[in-house]
């Protein structure tokens, strides 16, 4: 177990599996929007399923159609649980801002430091909290 | 945070409830970036338009539904398909109807009907130092490095708030100091002047250049001086398809970057990275399906949407030969260009090699369950890159003038490149 500090941009209260992955990535063409599986063949957690899990990637990458991507995977059901970066851009960002002000479905996004970010490598699974800019990585 | 009369007027609802709402999820973002105000724009370019799926069709329909209007002249970005040529592209009827929908709520919005990815190129273009607000990445990569405009990386629809609010937090991209050069690409010695006569360079650097600097603000020094607005704006687009890229300068040609000192506001780099013939090479096996070297199925170029100079270059390539009856040729543009290029002539000329011209849609939506396609060739980097994970094919990338030749014989003809000996 390691516990790490961390900045919520949007959080909640949840526990969930972490896909880890150090390469950056672009939510269009980088999933499939109905399953959530990874389909970007060069990127790392290539085939996993993000769909209720919480995604680290370091930054975002590629077409700004990630806002439109996000919202229609959270509209039908396939979104990852959460959100890890180093750096969230406004692409990024914008899926879960619209939803928490508009639906007020809340989809977290976590920010870690590059050193703590890394630390996450051999997690299985990550804890994070509405209240407290804390975050557990269980191995 | 300050804030204005009128802007605290907007979060309190007194300019109605899009504003609140709009100014509301701004402010939000301005907290996470710790701004500390709010700055105007002149335009906005709405990215909310290619359909992914109900979630932001029925968004704008809300929009419209709590009376929004945009506050600043906004521009549409390319949508799925061709409004009118729906069918000939074999497009579903579900989808034709959601791109409606969208169009009906966008122009309900206020928006300038141009469905168009290259803006900058169909009268909707920003000057130097201008506060704008722009989604879709090529569009943004331009209008920041190109021009001078100054916008961050906005995505559909958080732009479309932007445009209802009139202003955006006033953060990254939008002051000064945050755009200088942290490092430095230069090309090394073994990448000679006569490779810049193929087109190809322009997105096999681009491609390096994104892998390279990540979401990072590099400068490339290097560049030939006659490099084409063309070739600018597949720069763009092909690096922000391989990195987070917002802003990049080259040296000597960007308005930023007169001179290295002028890129890096007087600071040195950071790092200086060489890129090599080696690299380009990479980045053609990286982006090109080396193996396919049978017939081409269809070729698919427009990606950002092709300019006049574009259709006049690639008249001149044909040299008055057809494209193959086994192959597709399809060019994807805006109403704009379609309108000068049908007032000179030009596009009756094209259309009669067997080129298809299809307007507002998008090379990448292409709906290869509906074709018997096996093999795609285009010449945009960024295409190339979303290729295989949008449509499903490793396509055959090279120049506009090897897709001729490639769709005139109905085999991949690529010509000899000068980086991969």
């Amino acid at each position: 177990m390691v516990q790490l500090t961390c900045k919520n941009v949007i959080s909640k209260d949840l526990t969930a599996e972490l896909i880890y992955s150090e390469d950056p990535f672009s939510f269009v063409g980088g999933v499939n929007i109905q399953t959530g599986e990874i389909q970007d063949h060069r990127h790392s957690a290539f085939q996993q399923n993000m769909k209720g899990k919480i995604f680290a990637f370091p930054f975002g990458k590629g077409s700004s159609g990630a806002g439109l991507v996000l919202m229609e995977m959270l509209r039908v059901g396939s979104a990852p649980a959460g959100i890890i970066n180093i750096r969230t851009d406004p692409v990024i960002l914008t899926g879960p801002l619209i939803a928490k002000h508009f639906y007020e479905q809340i989809l977290p996004v976590i920010n870690l430091s590059e050193e703590d970010y890394k630390k996450l490598a051999d997690a299985k699974s990550v804890q994070i909290f509405a209240d407290r800019e804390e975050l557990v990585a269980f191995n | 945070m300050y804030l204005t009369d009128y802007e605290k007027a907007l979060l309190q609802g007194d300019h109605g409830e899009a504003r609140r709402m709009a100014m509301n999820v701004l402010f939000d973002l301005a907290q996470y970036y710790e701004v500390d105000r709010f700055v105007e724009i002149v335009s906005c370019h709405d990215d909310s338009t290619v359909y992914f799926g109900e979630a932001q069709v029925a968004f704008t329909e809300h929009l419209v539904d709590i009376g929004a209007k945009f506050a600043v002249p906004t521009s549409t970005n390319a949508c799925a398909l061709d409004m009118a040529r729906w069918k000939e592209q074999r497009h579903d009827r579900s989808w034709m109807t959601a791109t409606r929908r969208i169009e009906a709520s966008h122009l309900q919005l206020g928006a300038a009907a141009n469905w168009t990815c290259a803006p900058y190129q169909a009268g909707h273009q920003p000057s130097f130092g201008q506060q704008v607000a722009c989604a879709e990445s090529n569009v943004i990569n331009f209008v920041n490095s190109v021009i001078g405009a100054r916008t961050n990386r906005y995505a559909g629809p958080l732009e479309l708030l932007a445009g209802i609010a009139g202003r955006v937090p006033y953060f990254g991209l939008h002051k000064t100091e945050n755009r200088k050069a942290v490092s430095l690409m230069k090309l090394a010695d073994d990448i000679t002047p006569d490779m810049f006569e193929d087109d190809d360079i322009f997105n096999l650097l681009a491609y390096n250049y994104g892998n390279i600097a990540g979401d990072q603000i590099w400068a490339l020094d290097g560049m030939p001086m006659n490099i084409t607005m063309d070739n600018l704006k597949q720069f763009s687009a092909t690096a922000a398809s391989s990195g987070g890229i917002a802003l990049f300068h080259l040296i000597g040609l960007t308005p930023e970057a007169h001179t290295q000192e002028m890129a890096f506001h007087g600071g040195k780099p950071e790092q200086e990275v060489l890129i090599t013939k080696a690299m380009l090479a990479q980045a053609e096996r990286e982006l090109c399906n080396m193996d396919h070297t049978g017939p081409i199925d269809l070729i698919s170029i427009g990606c950002p949407h092709f300019s006049y100079a574009e259709f006049e270059a690639l008249e001149k390539a044909f040299d008055g030969r057809k494209v193959n009856p086994n192959t597709q040729f399809w060019v994807f543009t805006s109403r704009c260009t379609q309108q000068s290029t049908n007032d000179s002539g030009l596009l009756d000329r094209v259309k009669a090699l067997g080129v298809e011209v299809f307007l507002d849609g998008c090379t990448m939506e292409y709906p290869l369950d509906k074709w018997d396609t096996k093999s795609i060739m285009t010449n945009s980097g960024k295409f190339a890159n979303y290729c295989y994970s949008k449509v499903g094919i490793h396509p055959v990338f090279g120049n506009y003038r090897d897709c001729v030749e490639s769709a005139v014989s109905g085999q991949v003809v690529r010509g000899k490149k000068k980086w991969s000996s």
